[in-house]
């Protein structure tokens, strides 16, 4: 077992078939087989599943596959107890619904090779859905969009931290404490945690070519269930981490007509989740009428409305979350002279705040002109520093200072 | 009434005045440090323009002085933007599609053989021209050759796409210029890669004739110097059509492949006579990419001199448009299309119909409103035909 390089943790729930096409691509990696061993984690009784496992280790079809079945306790403490049992000094997470590339685990491998503390970050992307209903497309351009940035970006967040599919030393994932457990649902327990590797000085890099297919199947009411345990995982983040507070969802409450629908979800439930059902029929309707705004529209409040669910179920009442909100420090101030050159916002920011907004005080020639807010997610579409320029440009109050068009004076 | 086009750069400092020829006006083209802001009109004044007079022209135009103050100010903090920008690294087949039209497409393989086009390829098909002129001009230019013997503006683009060895074909009509920044900004979106489609702005090459105003001031090919990014979940898919046309229009190659965005039966050389381009784009967004409309990507276009000419071609639009729709709505059960023709014919046609009526200033002639209008009656008959040439070659 000497040259043993590292251990996948795969963490599966009732999805039998996928785990089988997941182990069927472990089985034909490039990767000597001898070098990696698979620790399945069933997570809660499901026959099928420990069926399966029971067949695919009896017939030795993958060296070095053992699973472990444990009482439902979620993904987090699924993953813990994955690496509980792991022996190799590398850790891979692999979700049970990804499809690993051929070269998958040999390009983790190798990026470990210098035993430098770095968690490997690798692509698992949607296969664009045809024919392209609306709940798919969104899903694809959600993901596509998050592996892009996260890929383009030249600073990383700990929102780049996702779970199905990254390698971490076993060592560093340990002196941090490994997961969560207290996150029990769907949702944030791998943000969580990378924000305590980033603390713990580990570096994250993206590498696109370690890439799997990910087959992302739930239904859209699953999805929307998602959305409320996202909402219950917020307050359990905010609580144990304030200073990430600013850059929560949970910090701005919707207006209008939302906000109203959203309060129901703390004093009266009932009448909010039967709307919330009229909604999902509105979008099955506006999806066969292929009317694609009102169907996004629709679809936004909804998922808007389960999320404050989550929240509501969470706090209690509206008034645990405005205390919740108004506890929350304030973010981070940074000073840039616009006389100078502007700098990149990502240099200005030591690792560790990145993902949260930052208020930013502009000065020029000795004087404090305005302070603009850069967003947690800076940097997603432009280069952080080309976002940051054109908030300055379009900024009133230093067009007003910087007024004159000296290019249209010498017209004259 | 006829305008002389010319450019000029802010940031450059220009000449104290511009010969006009024998125009009333100067149709011009603001440009800062290269990158185009914006286009105004400016009263000759004797033969000529001056500086005073474009001052006091842009000065009357608050988003014209909008624009420039946001340039002067981003170049105060940023300093010199990057002009042009700077180009993704995808491969590219640059497609011009002719039909014995030796002339213009001369201009515009010499604006094309202007730019450094390392990294990619110029592809010219030839739609059934008569004679071998084209084919010894392109060999002249050193440019790639095709013949596509079926007509219609379509069946060439499918070659084109066939051909293609680039990862993006960008497609420019044989009766445009390009600007020197044109295909470095065409190709910059596509580091994105949801962006499926990039459609970039079209201006007049030249406005000599009153059938060339009308078309410029009627149906041009500007869409405003503001970069617009359209994506499903904020723009109906059959709406595409506002991001831009064939004129300058570049599509990930793969997706025209996979997609089929080009049929044969839609667009010039067809009964459907246009429309092709903006069914391409329809599917591109429908698809789930982002189309982006990219106003520093310039082409100059060669409006039709001649009114009749012109007439048919705007006329032609608008059944290749409606031509479209209702394939769209019968084809890919897309209601939303039936709404955006419906506020496209109010919007327009209706509203220009009204116009001319009522004879407001610079209204359309009304006959070129109705046979617009005729031609969108038209449509639905269009698609029914072709629909059957369709059929008839899918069986074949």
């Amino acid at each position: 077992m000497s040259d043993l390089r590292c251990s996948i943790v795969i963490p599966t729930r009732g999805r039998a078939e996928s785990l089988e096409r997941l182990l069927r691509s472990l089985a034909c990696q490039t990767a000597d087989p001898e070098s990696f061993e698979t620790i399945v984690v069933v997570d809660g009784p499901d026959e099928q599943s420990t069926l399966l496992l029971e067949d695919w280790e009896r017939d030795c079809r993958l060296s070095h596959l053992r699973y472990v079945v444990q009482q439902h306790s979620g993904p987090a403490a699924a993953r813990n107890r994955g690496v509980d049992q792991a022996r190799g000094p590398v850790v891979l997470f692999l979700d049970d619904d990804v499809e690993p590339d051929r070269n998958l685990v040999q390009t983790h491998q190798a990026h470990h090779l210098t035993g430098e503390r770095i968690a490997v970050l690798g692509d698992y992307r949607i296969p664009r859905p045809v024919p392209p209903s609306m709940y798919r497309l969104q899903a694809w351009m959600w993901w596509e969009d998050k592996f892009e940035t996260r890929g383009r970006a030249s600073a990383r967040r700990y929102t780049d931290f996702v779970t199905g599919n990254v390698s971490v030393r076993r060592d560093d994932f340990l002196a941090v404490g490994g997961f969560d457990a207290d996150f029990r649902g769907y949702g944030l327990e791998d943000y969580e945690l990378g924000w305590r590797l980033l603390h713990s000085g580990v570096r994250f890099l993206v590498d696109r070519a370690a890439s799997a297919v990910h087959h992302h199947s739930p239904s859209l009411r699953t999805s929307l269930m998602r959305h409320r345990d996202e909402g219950m995982a917020e307050v359990i983040l905010g609580s144990k981490h304030p200073q990430l507070r600013p850059g929560l969802r949970l910090m701005t409450f919707p207006q209008g007509r939302l906000g109203w629908m959203c309060r129901l979800a703390f004093s009266a439930p009932s009448v909010g989740d039967a709307v919330a059902r009229g909604g999902l029929g509105g979008l099955r309707l506006s999806d066969a009428l292929s009317r694609r705004r009102t169907w996004a529209r629709i679809y936004d409040s909804l998922r808007t409305y389960w999320f404050w669910r989550g929240v509501a179920a969470a706090t209690g009442s509206f008034a645990v979350l405005l205390d919740f909100q108004s506890s929350a420090p304030l973010p981070p101030v940074v000073h840039i002279d616009i006389d100078g050159a502007v700098p990149d916002p990502d240099e200005l920011l030591p690792p560790t705040i990145r993902g949260v907004p930052v208020d930013v005080t502009v000065w020029s020639s000795g004087t404090a002109l305005t302070t603009v807010t850069l967003p947690s997610d800076i940097g997603s579409h432009r280069t952080a520093r080309d976002e940051l320029i054109d908030m300055l440009a379009r900024n009133p109050i230093i067009r007003l200072w910087l007024a004159n068009t000296p290019e249209l004076e010498k017209c004259a | 009434l006829a305008a002389q086009v010319v450019e000029v750069d802010l940031g450059e400092g220009f000449p104290s005045s511009i010969d006009t020829g024998r125009h009333n006006e100067a149709f011009v083209l603001l440009r800062f440090h290269g990158r185009p802001i914006g286009t105004l009109r400016v009263p000759s004044e004797g033969g000529r323009i001056t500086s005073e007079g474009i001052r006091r022209a842009v000065e009357q135009d608050y988003e014209l002085v909008w624009a420039v103050s946001e340039e002067s100010c981003l170049r105060r903090i940023a300093g010199p933007r990057v002009w042009p920008p700077p180009r993704s690294e995808c491969s590219f087949t640059i497609v011009v599609c002719t039909r014995d039209r030796p002339d213009p497409l001369r201009a515009c393989l010499e604006s094309l053989a202007k730019l450094s086009i390392a990294g990619g390829t110029v592809l010219v098909v030839d739609n059934g021209s008569g004679g071998d002129e084209t084919q010894r001009m392109v060999s002249e230019f050193g440019f790639d050759y095709a013949r596509e013997p079926t007509p219609g503006l379509n069946a060439a683009r499918r070659l084109a796409a066939r051909l293609a060895e680039g990862e993006i074909s960008v497609f420019v009509d044989d009766d445009a210029v390009v600007d020197e920044g044109w295909l470095d900004a065409m190709l910059e979106p596509f580091a994105d890669p949801l962006v499926g489609a990039v459609t970039g702005m079209g201006l007049p090459l030249e406005l000599e004739t009153e059938a060339q105003e009308l078309f410029e001031r009627y149906s041009g090919f500007g869409h405003g110097f503001r970069r617009r990014v359209f994506e499903i979940n904020t723009h109906p898919a059959s709406g595409a059509g506002q991001a831009g046309s064939g004129v300058s229009m570049a599509i990930r190659t793969s997706l025209i492949r996979e997609l089929g965005l080009f049929e044969p039966e839609l667009d010039v050389g067809t009964e459907a006579r246009s429309a092709g381009d903006h069914y391409a784009l329809v599917r591109t967004l429908g698809s789930g990419h982002r189309i982006v409309y990219q106003p520093d990507a310039l082409v100059w276009h060669a409006h039709r001199r001649d009114y009749d000419a012109m007439k048919r071609t705007v006329a032609g639009y608008s059944t290749g448009v409606y031509a479209m729709l209702t394939r769209i709505v019968v084809q890919h059960h897309d209601l939303q299309a039936v709404r955006v023709g419906w506020s496209w014919f109010r919007s327009h046609h209706l509203h220009e119909l009204w116009r001319s009526i009522t004879r407001r200033r610079k209204a359309a002639p009304i006959e070129l409103v109705v046979a617009e209008i005729r031609g969108a009656l038209g449509a639905p008959g269009v698609y029914v035909r072709t629909r059957r040439a369709e059929r008839a070659r899918a069986s074949a």
